[in-house]
C-alpha cells in the first residue's frame, strides 16, 4: 500500500524562509524604501525558477510522452517563460532604471503574454483527458452553481477593470490592447482551475487530490495578483516590491509544491513496478 | 475507509486510493465493475484482466502511460 507521500524537505524549508523573507520586508519596509525593491524582485524571480525547475522534475519523471506528459510539460513551459520575463523585467527596471509603466507594454510584458498560452492548452489537456478517462463528471446542477459564480467574476472584472480601460482615451491601441487582455486570458484560466477543481472535490484526500489543488491555487493567485496589477499599471501606480507580489510568489511556490508531488507520486508508482 | 468484504475489490481499493483519494477509488471501482456487469463484491480471479484495462484508462490521466500501466499489472496479478 502507498504509503501518505511526504512533501520534499529542502522545497518546504525553501518556502518557509521566502514567504518569512517576502512578508518581513512588507511589514518592516515602506513600499518604496529599496529592500523591497530589490528584495521583492529576487523573490520573484528565485519563485518563478522554484517553479519551472519542479515542474520539469515532474515532467522528466514521465517515461512515456503521452498527452499526459504534454500537459505537464506545457505548464511546466509557461513557468519558465514567467521566469525569464520576471528576469528580464527585473533587470529593465532595476539595472536599466527604465520606468515600467512608461515603458508598458514592455519586451517582457509580450512573453508573459504568449506564456498563457501553453498553460491555457495544459490545462484544457488535462480536463479533457479527465473527460475521457471515465471517472465521475458530476452532474449539471453543480455545474450551474460554477457559471453564476463566474458570470458574477465577469461582471465584476468588466464593470471595475475593461470598461474603464477601453473608454479611456489616453490609451493607445497597444496599451489598450494589453491593459485588456492579461485580464480577459487571466478569466480564461480561472475557468479552467475552477473546472478541474470542481473535478478534484470528487477525489476525497489522496495523493492526485493535493498535487492538483496546489496547481488550482497557484493559478488563482496568478489571477488575482494579475487582476490587481493591471489596475494598477492601468493608473500608473505599480512599482516592485508592491503587495501583490506575495500572491505571485506564493502562486509559483504552490505550483513547485505541485511538481514536486506528482515527481513523487511517478517515483513511488515505479518503484512499485520495479518489485 | 470503505470496507470490502470481498478480497480483490479491498486490494484494488488500498491500491488506487492513496492515489486518487477515498471518494474516487471507490467510484472508479464501482464504475469500473459496472463496465463488466458485477457488482464490488462479486470480483473474482477472472474479472481481474477486465478490471486492470479499465483502470489503465482510468488512471492514465493522474500518473502517465507507464504509471497507469504499473499499476493496472498490479491489479491483474492480484
Amino acid at each position: 500500500m502507498m504509503q501518505q507521500m511526504k512533501h520534499d524537505r529542502v522545497l518546504v524549508v525553501s518556502i518557509v524562509v521566502l514567504l518569512t523573507f517576502n512578508l518581513t520586508l512588507l511589514a518592516f519596509f515602506p513600499e518604496t524604501h529599496i529592500l523591497p525593491i530589490y528584495g521583492g524582485s529576487f523573490l520573484s524571480i528565485v519563485t518563478s525558477a522554484f517553479a519551472a525547475i519542479y515542474m520539469f522534475r515532474a515532467v522528466r519523471a514521465f517515461k512515456t510522452f503521452d498527452r499526459v506528459k504534454l500537459s505537464w510539460f506545457l505548464i511546466a513551459l509557461t513557468m519558465l517563460l514567467d521566469c525569464i520575463a520576471e528576469t528580464g523585467y527585473t533587470v529593465q527596471r532595476l539595472v536599466f532604471n527604465l520606468d515600467m509603466n512608461e515603458l508598458f507594454p514592455g519586451a517582457f510584458d509580450y512573453l508573459w503574454l504568449v506564456a498563457y498560452i501553453p498553460t491555457i492548452v495544459g490545462f484544457s489537456l488535462i480536463i479533457l483527458g479527465y473527460k475521457r478517462s471515465g471517472l465521475p463528471m458530476g452532474n449539471l446542477k453543480s455545474y450551474s452553481v460554477w457559471v453564476v459564480g463566474f458570470s458574477i467574476l465577469i461582471l465584476v472584472v468588466s464593470y471595475f477593470l475593461l470598461i474603464p480601460i477601453w473608454n479611456d482615451a489616453t490609451l493607445t491601441s497597444i496599451e489598450r490592447f494589453f491593459y485588456m487582455i492579461f485580464p480577459i486570458a487571466d478569466l480564461l484560466t480561472v475557468v479552467l482551475a475552477i473546472t478541474l477543481l470542481y473535478q478534484v472535490k470528487h477525489f476525497g484526500k489522496g495523493a492526485i487530490t493535493t498535487t492538483w489543488l496546489f496547481m488550482i491555487v497557484g493559478l488563482m493567485l496568478f489571477t488575482i495578483a494579475d487582476l490587481v496589477y493591471s489596475y494598477l499599471t492601468w493608473l500608473d501606480t505599480y512599482e516592485l516590491g508592491n503587495v501583490i507580489d506575495v500572491a505571485w510568489n506564493v502562486g509559483y511556490l504552490s505550483i513547485a509544491l505541485s511538481g514536486s508531488n506528482q515527481y513523487r507520486l511517478i517515483q513511488r508508482i515505479q518503484k512499485g513496478g520495479r518489485k | 475507509m470503505i470496507q470490502y468484504n470481498n478480497q480483490y475489490a479491498l486490494k484494488i481499493y488500498e491500491m488506487i486510493s492513496p492515489i486518487v483519494g477515498e471518494i474516487l477509488a471507490h467510484g472508479a471501482l464501482t464504475s469500473q465493475c459496472n463496465k463488466i456487469d458485477i457488482a464490488p463484491e462479486q470480483i473474482d480471479r477472472g474479472h481481474l484482466r477486465a478490471l486492470s484495462a479499465g483502470f489503465q484508462q482510468a488512471l492514465g490521466i493522474f500518473v502517465g502511460t507507464e504509471g497507469a500501466k504499473i499499476i493496472s499489472q498490479q491489479i491483474e496479478t492480484l
